[in-house]
């Protein structure tokens, strides 16, 4: 509905804007794709890119300068136009010195690339230098040599009806129409990256596209050509003389930006900017979508990176086998694109802030406490915990709440700290981000997992073995830290004050000069320790895969889930043709088989699509990755036993072995049927350790069909002829392999469609999309009946980068031309017309 | 008595020994503009020159937007970022600026500032307490850059008074 009115609203608009000249787009072809296609498609490298850049914090600093130099005027707006022009103007520098082989790709072949890369994680000064040498020429390396392309940059205003494959699989004669209509005001919609386009100052919203490149070799590079750009164009904004020239004189300014964490990139379709792979980082940064769809008033503390347990990333990939994949990024909840651009930006922003806060805080904490009370803490918390077996109800409950939260902070199963410092302190570039503010974090965290927390768990497990705690001292949710009733209570309730007495731990406000209580008992700041464990382990789980740790700029992928999906293989793109295949081949074998038996005996067998039951964390230098844990049914199977021919009863016996898989019915069996199912398989979507998956226990599934039939003594295939029996598996296969390559999303099928061909098409045919030219149009091809005239519209497009509204043909004469108020005449040869080479100068301007 | 009561209010102008201010170049690159009085040492300490001398801000990489160094200081500029009161002698301090380290200039309303709002009296207010008893107003506070440019820490302020200018180092409540 809402898709609807948004198409309404276009289309009413664009009755208005009709009279415009309408101009070609040197934009790539939209690449339509079903599901199976766009998981395929996610494997390979993008060639159109989508990018947001955050002028906000650079206006604000331009403003200040503007200040300080007594130059109010225009200075901030001229400012943020010359930081959009640089931004614009050095990303296609950079793209096209690489795409014509002037810099080397970033990659192994570069020497000495691959040493540093392992070296400097979050960039380094050799780093710097080595790129400085790769831009000034003078390091070998492995280089593209795509002549003739170039990349096109044009401002994404308003989305209209300009991006149907972010939507729809397959171009119908709407979407066609509306793209047709949007394209005829394109230049409202997407116009050429230029200097003077003002738009709105806190947010810029680009659409790069990568021209005439050739597929099959793009698909070779086209990942290490977007890490390479990343890089460069990071670097170049700094530090090339190119950059400088551009800038102007806000050079200074600018090159102090933080280009990094205040753009983003994303892929504009199913092709993928970086190579998917089943990382935490990989998955993290890609549930950025969500951002696109929560409105900037929406409550952002229910976004998943809010949450206290920080396992919810891969719960999400797991449950989502059976959607289409196309994720909704709300791209018509917003009036304008640049609106939405805002919006995700701002998102973003507060996402990362909250990331930065969390560290903050839970490092300040624990460094407070440890700093504060270091070995005392120990002692007073085994004191009071050892204390327990004479303590009054309260301080019961209190011991009680703390075990329970360090036994479940520590536990394998909810592996949210790890008692190792190495997985810890893998994070090394979040530390070196922080260390700025917090020095010898790794003392503290050592402290904090090496010390107090196995000492305290030992005595809590003494405790737990004595039996010291009866049902009455188990408190209610609320005696519990925020983090442990999110998990275990699944909501959460205000805590109720803590032990009333004596501050144990205070801390003076500098501000106020008041001093506080911190902590009420030794036991009480253990908790607040380990609370504060929980959310730096859940915020640096974030910080590498939202903050530019690394000095690149971020990237979502793709605009849909696919590339994890495969990457983690929740996907086979290609399983519902393997099976159609192998299902046509066996009953293509049963056909022969089955006219050598006397008692009818009808074998299914299917393949069943592996199903991932859970993902084994491992790390691997100093990253997360996910290795998939699969259920290991393959093959599903049925078998069905007709005794009609043989006993001379009525009946058929079928068993499975899946409780998925009902034996199969076929149609000659009519009557009353009984059917057990038993499905005792249990699938974890957890990622938890592997022994949990290897002993999960295991039961007999299945069904268990009798059917009485009473046709089968008459006319079910039982009695048919033994030599009439390989018909129906025959039958049988044909009808399945139609049934099963007919499947609208997962046997792959994409469409190429051509904005500017649409185009043309809508305006020569009086403003409407035939029905027959569909099929044309989603091969990228035009659709102009008078091949003439579609070679004219052709030439027009290409030379002058016009679209006609229409064009009257005189063969061996002048035809005319019109686009908007102006009117072109060409020459038009008596033959060959449709094959014509018309150039430039053969379009003449026809004043009225 | 009028004669007399112009020396005590030209006195304080007069008796200055260095005072310095934090300018930007049109090419938007920041400087600190140091003025000496007439035999002071400390310009010629730092540049060889007699009456001013001109210190360039390294070029702080990341600084605008989202740098967390930058929010924190500007958070808890004058709470968590106080000054030590312990004074610069005026050769260390021109050591300071010679040693080849590289700072950027933190001023109240400088381009760095894009967490406070323009013209936020708690934020001058703040910046004011780190210049305390004789200097006590303008604080210019250095923030110290590492090998890559990225800032390192506040290490420390100059305030100004009637006197001239004062270097005092910095502490983090925190460390």
């Amino acid at each position: 509905m809402c898709r609807l009115l948004f198409s309404l609203c276009i289309l009413s608009f664009f009755t208005i804007a009709q009279a415009k000249e309408s101009r070609t787009l040197d934009i790539n072809p939209l690449n339509f794709s079903n599901r199976a296609d766009c998981a395929r498609d996610s494997q390979k490298p993008t060639r159109s890119v989508f990018f947001i850049a955050d002028t906000l914090d650079v206006g604000k600093s331009l403003l200040r300068a503007g200040d300080l130099l007594s130059r109010q005027d225009t200075f901030t707006a001229e400012g943020i136009k010359r930081y959009r022009f640089t931004l614009q103007s050095l990303s296609k520098l950079v793209a096209e010195k690489l795409l014509k082989g002037q810099l080397p790709l970033l990659n192994a072949k570069l020497p000495g690339y691959v040493d540093l890369v392992d070296t400097c994680k979050d960039g380094c000064f050799e780093m710097d230098e080595l790129i400085a040498q790769a831009w000034s020429g003078s390091l070998q390396g492995e280089r593209l040599n795509f002549s003739g392309s170039h990349m096109s940059c044009h401002e994404v205003k308003d989305f209209a009806a300009l991006y149907p494959h972010l939507l729809d699989s397959k171009p119908t004669k709407d979407s066609l129409k509306a793209l047709g209509q949007s394209m005829a005001a394109g230049s409202e919609h997407l116009v050429e990256c230029n200097i003077d386009n003002p738009g709105d100052l806190s947010v810029s919203f680009y659409q790069f596209d990568l021209r005439h490149i050739d597929q099959k070799l793009w698909d070779k590079v086209g990942f290490d050509f977007w890490s390479s750009f990343n890089i460069y164009f990071s670097w170049a904004f700094r530090h090339s003389p190119e950059a400088r020239q551009m800038a102007l004189n806000y050079h200074g300014l600018f090159r102090q930006v933080n280009l990094e964490e205040l753009s983003f990139f994303f892929s504009n379709g199913c092709n993928s900017l970086g190579r998917p792979e089943c990382s935490k980082d990989f998955l993290n940064t890609n549930s950025l979508r969500e951002l696109s769809r929560v409105s900037q008033d929406a409550d952002l503390a229910k976004l998943q990176v809010f949450m206290p347990s920080p396992d919810h990333d891969h719960d999400d990939i797991l449950r989502q086998d059976d959607g289409l994949g196309r994720e909704d990024l709300a791209l018509d909840a917003h009036e304008t694109a640049t609106a939405w651009a805002k919006n995700f930006k701002d998102n973003m922003a507060k996402t990362r802030g909250f990331i930065r806060l969390k560290l903050s805080q839970s490092l300040s904490q624990l460094k407070f406490v440890r700093r504060g009370l270091e070995d005392r803490l120990l002692t007073d918390a085994i004191r009071e915990l050892e204390g327990v077996r004479s303590a009054d109800q309260a301080k019961r409950a209190e011991a009680f709440t703390f075990c329970a939260e360090l036994t479940s902070a520590t536990d394998r199963e909810i592996s949210f700290i790890r008692p190792k410092l190495a997985a810890m302190t893998d994070y090394a570039s979040i530390w070196n981000y922080s260390r700025n503010i917090h020095a010898d974090i790794e003392a503290d965290l050592e402290w904090s997992l090496s010390t107090f927390a196995p000492q305290l768990l030992a005595v809590c497990e003494k405790l737990r073995d004595e039996k010291v705690w009866g049902e009455e001292d188990h408190p209610g949710p609320e005696h519990f830290s925020a983090w442990y009733q999110s998990f275990h209570y699944k909501k959460v309730v205000e805590s109720a004050p803590t032990t009333e007495g004596a501050s144990y731990l205070v801390l003076k406000n500098g501000q106020t000069g008041k001093v506080e209580t911190f902590c009420k008992s030794a036991l009480d700041c253990g908790k607040k320790l380990v609370t504060n464990l929980i959310d730096l382990k859940i915020a640096s789980d974030y910080a590498s895969s939202l903050l530019s740790l690394d000095g690149q700029i971020k990237q979502l992928s793709a605009t849909t889930s696919m590339g994890e999906r495969m990457a983690c293989k929740m996907y086979d793109p290609w399983f519902q043709s393997k099976k159609a295949g192998f299902e046509f081949l066996k009953d293509i074998v049963l056909a022969g088989v089955s006219a050598a038996t006397i008692v009818p005996i009808y074998v299914d067998v299917s393949l069943a699509q592996k199903k991932v039951s859970s993902l084994q964390e491992i790390i691997k230098d100093g990253k997360v990755y996910y290795n998939p844990k699969f259920d290991r049914r393959s093959v599903q199977k049925s078998l069905i036993v007709d005794f009609g021919p043989l006993l001379g009863a009525p009946c058929a016996i079928g068993v499975s072995g899946d409780a998925r898989v009902r034996p199969p019915s076929y149609l000659a069996f009519e009557g009353i049927t009984l059917q057990s199912c038993r499905d005792n398989e249990r699938i974890n979507v957890t990622a938890e350790s592997p022994e949990q998956v290897e002993n999960a226990v295991r039961k007999l599934s299945g069904c268990f069909t009798c059917t009485i039939s009473l046709a089968s003594t008459v006319t079910s295939a039982g009695m048919l002829n033994p030599y009439m029996r390989p018909f129906f598996y025959v039958i049988r296969g044909v009808v399945k392999l139609v049934s099963n390559l007919r499947s609208p999303e997962d046997i792959p099928r994409s469409w190429t469609v051509d904005p500017n061909a649409v185009s043309r098409t809508l305006k020569l045919n009086g403003g409407e999309i035939p029905k027959s030219c569909v099929r044309k149009l989603s091969r990228g091809e035009e659709c102009i009946k008078d091949s003439c005239v579609e070679n004219i519209a052709t030439s027009l497009g290409k030379h002058h980068k016009l679209v006609a509204d229409s064009i009257s043909v005189v063969k061996g004469g002048e035809s005319l031309v019109t686009v908007g108020e102006k009117s072109f005449s060409v020459t038009t040869p008596r033959r060959n017309c449709s094959s014509h080479s018309f150039k430039m100068e053969d379009f003449k301007q026809v004043l009225r | 008595m009028k004669t007399l009561m112009l020396i005590m209010l030209l006195l304080p102008l007069s008796s200055f020994a260095w005072e310095s201010k934090v300018e930007l170049t049109e090419g938007l690159e920041m400087k600190l503009k140091v003025s000496c009085e007439a035999g002071e040492e400390f310009c010629m300490d730092l540049c060889q020159e007699e009456l001013s001398c001109v210190v360039e801000a390294g070029s702080c990489k990341n600084c605008i937007g989202a740098n967390s160094f930058i929010s924190h200081f500007y958070r808890e500029v004058g709470r968590l970022f106080q000054s030590t009161q312990r004074a610069l002698t005026e050769k260390d301090a021109a050591e300071l600026f010679s040693s080849g380290s590289k700072f950027v200039f933190l001023e109240a309303q400088g381009p760095y500032n894009i967490y406070t709002g323009v013209g936020d009296l708690r934020t001058e207010r703040h910046f004011e307490s780190l210049c305390q008893g004789q200097f006590f107003s303008r604080p210019i506070v250095l923030a110290k850059l590492d090998r890559r440019s990225r800032v390192e820490r506040a290490s420390h302020v100059i305030c100004h008074g009637d006197f001239g200018a004062e270097i005092f180092e910095m502490s983090h409540a925190g460390d």
